[in-house]
């Protein structure tokens, strides 16, 4: 919500101030607005123990979600005032079932242990939702749709899914020095037609305890040496729709007011869809020392997933212009290092944390090799890392006429206006001008090292933790600068933040990052998507800061109480970042997945929250 | 818990395994193509019909307005640069309108193929009455010939993707085989299709219209005469005041076709001509009118002090209908096809309709400019004069941003090129 400063909220007779945009007060507080959610969990089990080694176990648990919600605007709202008084009810309901069997066997045979497992699982979703919108209502004290004269909309939808697996696992430990595990799934997904719906998905891997060799020297500091490697596929089904795999007819185009049905023309179902697969290779190392007081662990992780599923753009001519599909492999590897620290023990005691990871990810392949589009700015090419921002890349702010190309000039480029960088054009060479063809990679999502860091002290009942974030390298597209209302000093006769307005280029010198404030036509050359709007977003994070008291049992020895500690966390405390918006690790668009990583449309960041609490354990 | 009981639930638990069907569901508010009866072919064609009329793709409606703005009957005012390089003749390959159209009538044709497809193998006695079958058929096939002739006209040479076609990455066929597939379906049409009730679906009749317009685009004069005088004859429809035709009703004896837009049908081509100012009349249109001709006063209107189209009344509300055939177009069709001399007959049978004298052309080369001049007021804003100007060979003399044969062609657009590789691109581009 904004608004211009010079803007009344209210006119002089009381009623609200009104122009082409919405006034932020009326829309707060006219419309009336309810909702609520209903969860109901149900959960059983059964155990039977057949002999002290074999233990079956079978569960069944239920999950139904209702969520209402009513609207109702009079008419002294904004959208209630055209259509004298508008209300919607909106409905849906979740339920999820899920069922489990499990056979476990345990046993030891001299130096041998096993430890073996046989299941079966079940679960379902469903989704019902009905939606109803209506107008046109007698009085604002009647806020529900019987009163409305008009029922302008109602839907209602229905779908599921259900997915299905066998498993089993074997984990075999030798003489407490050699550990093998090994495991295979068979999950199938109603997502998939009948001849992909199942996957097959085994994993192993190995574990070789060193330390507890003969031939290992008997070092005092070295108290566990362990080296172990894993190696396992996993299938993913999410992110597509419960019928992607089938090419479907639909309602909703209708001619001449009759209903008609036409095929879907995009995301369109695909037959031959089947299971995105995630192949996972890690090697390690546990290194535990001076009596257990550092634990160090080392690791290096490759995965790389293949059978990407996507939905795939298409020439349309078959009249469609995407189709679900299985379109490629991208690569994620990088170094996972982690130490555990008694730094002190005893009365005072100091533990500290640390872990820190690279990420490389890379684009192995592409369906037909062919480089897309994905979400906002980022682009998905072969080599490159997925979803990279790709854009016209910024150089600066036009100082004087003498540094503009004819080429622009004759576009209307004037001093004060953004200079980009010409690298290409419809035939591949510069061709002085900003199209475009001159987009390249200007980064990523993505941190190239985070990590973490925690620090805990305790001292008689006091303990005190401080947990604390990092990443590096991420960056930001920030589209709530590009849009209305923030940096963009052109778009349209609007808001502008005082940062922008007040750095913005008036004459020579004066900026060499924010352009001139220029309407219309020139206004959007500024303001087209470049690198003037991607920031990095590097931070470093105070996340979680808590201390807490244990009351001494001999104070609690008469009571029944067994143990209290008051304690008081604070989240979100403090955020040492460049990054201009609110929160560099908000991400505007989670439901589109990945493909829109790094985007920031100036979201409700994360809250600092401060929580006093007492825990109490009879 | 006994151990009866144990054993039950053990028993149920294993039951419910390896039952296949549970991964089974199917989707309760769509169709599945093998599931497709007679019932459903209406709606299919209901289906084919939106897409015409503008619902198969954003901003599809846009379509109808391109050869006008390519030519000299409107031009760019304000907002889409897309338009603006339309206008210019100026378009480039990543122009997202021209991607869209481009989209918009294969949707359009894989729609009708899928009917074509979907109901070939249903017995015609589950159809009420059975002739309705081929009916539906030959509605199908105009409608995939209508998409076609804009494809063909616009850009030329394109993928040629009939019912039953799966290849995704199709290469372009020659201009003349989209043609010839016109004409089949036009011919199966005109033959098979129902008699003419309503000017809102596709009629034996309104099959005629476009057929005599193919055949004269062709060349195939007579074939034309003969179409276009056997409608001018059929009583049914009548050459009407022009301020009756556009009167924003559509019930005008002058339509043979018009795809209709209702209140649910969004299809706001006249909001973009007349509230949104984006394409308004080009001065040379506004000049083109001879004195006392009807046409002017419902061609021309004013919209915030500039010159708009005034066919389309409704713009506000997006429900004028958009006219594919009118019988006075037929009128010039046969002028055209009869030629000079005999043909000047049916230019001044209009033209007195219009409230205009004869004119007597002393030249074949009078009459042609004359009856491009007719077509131009005749048929404003109607996607006629880009074609026109084209087959008169006149595009290059008379649009001043025409200064090359490529630009008569539409460029393929890039962004099907770049994942259809087998897609040549149009000369010049």
């Amino acid at each position: 919500m904004a608004n211009r400063p010079d803007e009344p909220i209210y006119n002089e007779d009381g009623s609200y101030y009104t122009t082409n945009r919405s006034n932020p007060v009326q829309s707060y507080n006219e419309p009336d607005y309810t909702s609520s959610i209903y969860n109901v969990l149900g959960n059983g089990y059964l155990n039977i123990k057949f002999t002290d080694n074999l233990v079956l176990r079978s569960s069944l648990g239920g999950n139904y979600i209702h969520t209402k919600e009513h609207v109702y605007e009079p008419v002294t709202s904004l959208q209630g005032e055209s259509t004298n008084g508008w209300g919607s009810a909106d409905n849906n309901t979740r339920s999820n079932i899920i069922a489990e069997s499990t056979l476990k066997y345990n046993k030891t045979i001299e130096k041998l242990g096993i430890n073996a497992l046989l299941g079966y699982s079940y679960q379902s979703s469903t989704v019902e939702t009905a939606y109803v919108t209506g107008e046109n209502f007698p009085s604002s004290s009647l806020a529900y749709l019987s009163s409305a004269a008009l029922i302008t909309n109602g839907t209602s939808t229905w779908t599921q899914n259900a997915l299905e697996s066998y498993f089993c696992r074997l984990n075999l430990t030798y003489n407490d020095k050699y550990l093998l595990s090994a495991s295979f799934r068979r999950d199938g997904s109603s997502k998939f037609s009948a001849d992909n719906k199942w996957g097959y998905f085994p994993a192993a891997s190995v574990g070789w305890l060193i330390s507890n060799e003969n031939f290992f020297p008997d070092v005092k500091f070295i108290n566990l040496l362990k080296i172990r490697s894993s190696y396992g596929v996993t299938g993913n089904q999410e992110g597509i729709s419960n019928f992607a795999s089938r090419v479907l007819i639909s309602s909703g185009s209708d001619y001449n007011d009759s209903p008609g049905l036409v095929p879907k023309a995009s995301s369109v179902g695909n037959p031959d869809l089947t299971w995105e697969k995630s192949k996972q290779f890690n090697i390690g190392m546990d290194l535990n020392l001076f009596n257990n007081r550092i634990e160090v662990v080392f690791e290096y992780y490759n995965n790389i997933t293949t059978d990407l599923l996507i939905t795939r753009n298409t020439p349309s001519t078959l009249g469609y212009t995407s189709v679900y599909d299985n379109i490629g492999s991208i690569q994620n590897q990088g170094v996972e290092f982690t130490v555990n620290s008694k730094n002190f023990t005893g009365d005072f005691s100091w533990e500290t944390n640390f872990n820190i990871a690279t990420l490389k990810n890379e684009v192995l392949e592409l369906y037909n090799e062919e480089a897309f589009s994905a979400g906002f700015s980022g682009r998905v090419e072969e080599g490159k890392p997925f979803a990279s921002f790709y854009m016209i890349k910024a150089l600066g702010v036009y100082q004087n006429e003498d540094e503009i190309p004819q080429s622009l000039k004759d576009q209307g480029v004037k001093s004060g206006d953004m200079k980009y960088e010409d690298i290409s054009g419809p035939d591949g060479t510069p061709d002085g001008l900003i199209t475009q063809d001159d987009r390249q990679f200007a980064g990523t999502p993505y941190p190239t090292v985070y990590g973490g860091l925690g620090n805990t002290l305790r001292y008689k009942g006091f303990d005190l933790t401080l947990f604390c974030e990092f990443s590096l390298g991420n960056e930001i597209y920030t589209m709530w600068r590009q849009g209305d209302g923030a940096d963009n000093l052109g778009y349209s006769l609007n808001t502008v933040s005082v940062k922008a307005f007040e750095e913005r280029w008036t004459s020579e010198g004066t900026s060499s990052s924010t352009p001139r404030a220029i309407i219309g036509s020139q206004g959007t050359y500024n303001t087209q998507t470049s690198t003037r709007f991607l920031e990095d977003a590097s931070y470093f994070r105070f996340k979680t800061l808590t201390l807490g008291y244990t009351i001494p049992k001999k104070m609690l020895a008469r009571t029944p109480i067994e143990r209290v500690r008051v304690y008081g966390t604070v989240q979100n405390l403090y955020n040492i970042t460049n990054y201009s918006g609110y929160d560099p690790e908000v991400n505007s668009f989670n439901r589109g997945g990945v493909r829109n990583s790094g985007h920031d449309i100036a979201a409700i960041p994360q809250l600092r929250t401060f929580m006093l609490g007492a825990s109490i354990t009879f | 818990m006994n151990i009866k009981n144990t054993l039950l639930l053990l028993f149920a638990t294993l039951l419910s395994m390896g039952c296949e069907d549970k991964l089974d569901i199917s989707p309760r508010s769509s169709l599945a193509p093998e599931d497709v009866t007679a019932k459903d072919a209406e709606a299919l064609l209901t289906g084919c019909y939106d897409g015409v009329q503008g619902g198969g793709y954003t901003h599809f409606y846009l379509s109808y307005l391109t050869d006008d703005n390519s030519s000299d009957n409107l031009t760019w005012n304000r907002y889409w640069t897309q338009h603006q390089e339309i206008d210019n003749n100026n378009i480039q390959t990543n122009n997202a309108m021209i991607n869209r159209w481009w989209s918009g009538y294969y949707i359009n044709i894989s729609r009708a193929n899928n009917l074509i497809s979907a109901i070939a193998d249903v017995d015609a006695n589950t159809f009420t009455p059975a002739s309705r079958k081929e009916e539906t058929l030959a509605e199908a096939r105009y409608l995939r010939a209508w998409s076609y002739f804009y494809l063909v006209t616009r850009w030329g040479d394109v993928p040629l993707i009939l019912e039953g076609d799966n290849e995704e990455f199709p290469e372009r066929a020659p201009a003349n085989q989209i043609w010839e597939q016109i004409e089949e379906d036009l011919e199966f049409t005109a033959d098979k299709a129902s008699e003419f009730t309503s000017s809102y679906t596709v009629s034996k009749q309104s099959a005629k219209a476009l057929l005599a317009r193919v055949y004269l685009y062709r060349n195939k004069k007579s074939d034309a005469l003969t179409l276009a005088s056997t409608l001018i004859n059929d009583n049914t429809f009548a050459l009407d005041a022009y301020s009756n035709v556009f009167d924003g009703t559509g019930s005008s004896k002058e339509f043979l076709l018009q795809w209709r837009n209702t209140t649910n049908d969004n299809a706001y081509f006249g909001y973009w001509l007349v509230n949104r100012l984006e394409l308004v009349l080009d001065e040379s249109l506004l000049s083109a009118f001879e004195e006392n001709d009807t046409r002017e006063a419902v061609t021309v209107s004013v919209f915030r002090g500039q010159k708009v189209c005034g066919k389309y009344p409704n713009s506000g509300s997006g429900t004028d209908n958009w006219p594919v055939a009118r019988i006075a177009e037929m009128y010039l069709v046969a002028a055209e096809a009869e030629g000079y001399p005999d043909g000047v007959a049916y230019i001044n049978t209009l033209r007195a309709q219009r409230g205009l004298g004869d004119i007597s052309p002393a030249s074949e080369n009078e009459f042609n400019d004359l009856l491009l001049h007719e077509r131009r007021v005749e048929l404003a804003i109607e996607g006629f004069r880009w074609y026109d100007l084209i087959r008169f060979g006149k595009a290059v003399e008379v649009l001043s941003n025409v200064t090359s044969q490529d630009q008569l062609k539409y460029p393929i657009p890039q962004s099907k090129r770049d994942l259809n590789t087998n897609l040549s691109q149009n000369d010049g581009y």
